[in-house]
This record gives structure tokens, sequence and C-alpha cells, in this order.
């Protein structure tokens, strides 16, 4: 009773959630880094880092 | 507590935080390889298989860690609703926002292959007992959250009406876990955190220990990557909004060199 095909499919579904996970918030880390960095080369700051 | 409290009020800053989150992340990312190397190993080939059962149970060291830190993760983000409620913490609910696709995408995991464990088990992918229907509510949960959170354009006016929102839902974690003991039903009891012990043999628990110090690390690692993208977010925003500000509200904040 080893049912393999069930044991790859779960494993195989973790994997894809899991890395999925990882793969979402490495993008959206790397996406919202560069816009601000594009802002910033713009000059562009928010208030609070415009020296007074 | 000064010793205690200090570094976590410190930690209230953003600035702060990302100095402090850039500087543990690479070690958590390390952990987190490390104790699923051990545990994958554990789990697909060291560890016995049941005696009735037989490997199938092997997908317990997927399902339970997943099931586990989807309400873990719940019960974060209504500490980090009051956090954003009662104490106003800069940080609460960038957490609790980061925390809700995380927690999503775990409760969908458990969904997932507690159906594939379910059929061979069972003979059923999906029944409508007390455990598996309050676990899909919690899913459904999370997806309304991860939508509030998108229809407003003010993020901390959607924080504090998601975190009412993630208080009241949070009636369904004791039922998710009490379920078994309160109504009848086709999912198995408890069998981890039980008052006269574990029921599952120690050759099964420390592998399933080990695969649940992984998800956690995992999820812990991802919640501060997701929470520093959710600052960077803000600040694209706050600058956005400044340069967008009329000239005269502009000038004396706004510094656009050529």
């Amino acid at each position: 009773m080893t049912h393999l095909g069930y044991i790859v499919a779960a494993y195989l579904a973790a994997a894809v959630v899991l890395l999925g996970m990882v793969a979402g918030v490495l993008l959206d880390l790397r996406a919202q880094k560069q816009k601000l960095a594009r802002l910033e080369e713009r000059g562009m700051r928010r208030r609070s880092e415009v020296p007074r | 507590m000064p010793s205690l409290i200090s570094p976590l009020t410190s930690l209230a800053n953003p600035t702060r935080f990302l100095a402090f989150s850039a500087r543990v992340l690479p070690w958590l990312s390390a952990a987190t390889v490390s104790l699923f190397a051990v545990g994958l190993y554990f789990a697909l080939y060291a560890s016995p298989a049941d005696y009735q059962q037989g490997d199938t149970v092997r997908i317990m060291y997927i399902h339970v860690p997943a099931a586990m830190l989807a309400m873990g993760c719940y019960a974060l983000m209504a500490i980090a609703a009051l956090g954003t409620l009662v104490w106003r913490h800069p940080l609460a609910d960038v957490a609790a926002k980061s925390a809700a696709p995380l927690g999503a995408a775990l409760t969908f995991l458990g969904l997932v292959t507690g159906s594939i464990w379910g059929k061979p088990m069972w003979g059923a992918w999906w029944v409508w007992d007390a455990r598996l229907t309050s676990f899909l509510v919690l899913f459904v949960m999370y997806l309304g959250l991860i939508a509030l959170w998108r229809a407003f354009d003010d993020p901390s006016r959607a924080g504090r009406v998601a975190a009412v929102l993630i208080l009241v839902g949070s009636v369904n974690i004791p039922i998710i876990k009490f379920s078994v003991d309160w109504w009848n039903t086709l999912h198995q009891g408890e069998s981890i955190f039980r008052l006269d012990g574990p029921s599952i043999d120690p050759s099964m628990l420390a592998p399933l220990f080990v695969m649940l110090a992984a998800y956690a690390v995992l999820f812990v690692t991802l919640l501060l990557a997701a929470m520093r993208a959710e600052i960077f977010r803000r600040r694209v925003r706050a600058v956005e909004l400044v340069a967008a500000a009329p000239p005269s509200a502009a000038q004396p904040a706004l510094q656009v060199t050529p």
C-alpha cells in the first residue's frame, strides 16, 4: 500500500506552492527596490528625507 | 522589562527594521535550506512507513506543517491587528498585510495536500466535515483580506479596516483547532499537542518537528522579506505623492535635482 502517485503529487504540490511563495516575495521585493531607486535617481525624495 | 522591550520598540522604526532584516535574512535563508534538507531526508527516506497507512504517511510531513503555519499566520495577524488598533505600531499593519498572502498560500497547500492524502485513506477527495470546512473558511478569509487591502488607495486606512476584520475572523482559529473534539469528524483527532502526550511514534514525530521548524523558519524569512517589500512600496507611494502635489505645496518638501 504505497500510493506512490499520491505521495509524488503531494510533494510536487508542496514544491510548487513553496517555491511560488519564495519567487513571488523576491520578485516583489526587487520590483519595489528598483522603483524607489529610479525615483531617487530622478532626485525625488520623501518629505522626511528632504534636508531642511 | 526594558531589556526586552527596548529592541522591540527600536524595530518599530521602519529604517531600523530594514537594517535589521537585511542583516538576519541571509542567516534565516541558510537555516531554511538546511532544515528542509534534513527534514526531507527523514520524511522521504529515513523515517519508517506507518503500519496502517504505509508510505502514504509521508504526506503528513508536508501537510501538517502547512496547516499549522496557516493557522499560526492568522494568529500572528490577529496580534498585528491589535498592534494596529491599540498601539498604532508603525509596522503592525505592514506585518499583517505582508503575512496574508503567505497564509493564503499555506492554507491552499494544506487543503491540496490534505485532499491528496484523503483520497487513498478515506476514499474521498473532500468531505464537508467540521475541520475541513472551517479550514476552507480560513482560506476564503485570507482571500477576502487580500482583496480588502487592494480595494483602498490609502494603506493606513485599509490597515485599520482590515485589522477589525482580522479580529472578527480570529474566532475561526479555535473552531479549526477544536473542531475534531467538538464534532464527530472524518478528520483524525489531535495527535501532537495533547495533554497526555503525542500519539505519534517518536520515529515519525522527530521528522515532523524538523519539517515544522523548516516551514516556520521559511515563513519568518518570507515574512521579513515581504515586509521589506511593503515598506519600499509605501516609500514609493510617499515619493509619488510628494511629486504629484501642487508646486506651492511641494516646494518646501520636494527636491528635484536635474
